[in-house]
């Protein structure tokens, strides 16, 4: 980068004294603390992003495309194995994430409605989608299973919330006409 | 300010990450050695560290090391820079975690523990530290 900041020596030691970024990791993180706090104390009624909606919903996305299954309250049986779907699986942590971004972010309120609107839905799709992959692993190759849910989603999973924040700076906090 | 390429950034971290996954993959037992050898005072410390990987901030290195990767504007030199002050960061923090870890054994602390290492630490700050590399491109200059 140009402008003198690249060639700046100790930058990356200077940063800390920037008043937009303490700013931003101030309410990043007061956010994120909140909305995890509530999302623990109230787990059961968070509408969609909870561990019993998740189960159904994912069961009857699997019967539809065609893998049998069985629903428990948070379990979903298989020919082969089985999974549990806990708090993890729902994918309510990715949404207080971006969420936290959004609001942390400078930015005019209807811009933040506007990217926390779009989030929802996709952080929800993603996960589903997510959740069928790991599904189809599990009955298909199991032994993949493991590394899969361990390594692999838990990287897209922090770089989805980056991506869609990056694309939210881009295409509406920059976008004059919003 | 000229817009992040976002597809460029996508295949970059895709890369990269994927290197990296591999790279950590072998290298990680290693580190779970100098770890232990860092913390021998606890003689339980292989017991708890083969019981989950999960405690340990390997995952949250590697995303964040991607992402460092994949950003844009900033020089090879920096870069390296910033991933090794995080690594020593991250090392740090695995040192406090495991002995928090071993200290709340049998303890409701162990429960939040849990809660807090793999919630705030695999997603939020991979967040924050690569956000402190980038924080110029975006929101400085978007002003």
């Amino acid at each position: 980068m140009k402008e003198g900041f690249s060639n700046s020596k100790d930058q990356i030691f200077k940063i800390k004294f920037n008043l937009e970024v303490a700013k931003f990791i101030f309410f990043f993180i007061l956010s994120l603390s909140i909305f995890y706090f509530l999302s623990i104390r109230f787990e059961q009624f968070i509408p969609f992003f909870n561990m019993q909606s998740t189960t159904q919903v994912l069961s009857s996305f699997l019967t539809v495309i065609g893998i049998n299954n069985t629903a428990g309250t948070y379990q979903i049986t298989f020919s082969n194995f089985s999974i549990e779907i806990v708090r993890q699986c729902t994918g309510v942590f990715e949404v207080i994430a971006i969420t936290s971004c959004i609001l942390a972010f400078p930015s005019p309120i209807k811009k933040k409605i506007i990217g926390i609107a779009l989030a929802i839905p996709t952080i929800y799709f993603f996960n589903m989608g997510r959740l069928i992959f790991l599904s189809f692993l599990g009955i298909y190759y199991p032994s993949m299973f493991e590394t899969i849910h361990d390594y692999l989603l838990q990287i897209t999973f922090v770089f989805l919330v980056v991506f869609f924040w990056i694309f939210w700076i881009n295409k509406v906090v920059k976008n004059e006409k919003i | 300010m000229k817009r992040y390429e976002l597809i460029n950034f996508a295949i970059k971290f895709s890369l990269a990450a994927a290197v990296l996954l591999a790279i950590f993959y072998f290298v990680f037992p290693y580190y779970r050695i100098v770890l232990r050898y860092s913390i021998g005072i606890f003689y339980d410390v292989t017991k708890l560290q083969s019981t989950n990987s999960i405690f340990l901030t390997f995952m949250p290195y590697v995303s964040l090391s991607a992402l460092i990767i994949a950003t844009p504007k900033r020089t090879v030199k920096e870069k390296v820079k910033f991933i090794v002050l995080v690594f020593a960061l991250f090392y740090i923090i695995d040192i406090s975690f495991l002995m928090i870890q071993i200290l709340s054994q049998g303890t409701s602390i162990q429960y939040y523990h849990i809660l807090v290492v793999q919630d705030f630490f695999t997603l939020a700050l991979p967040i924050v530290l690569w956000f402190l590399l980038d924080y110029k491109d975006l929101i400085v200059q978007h002003e």
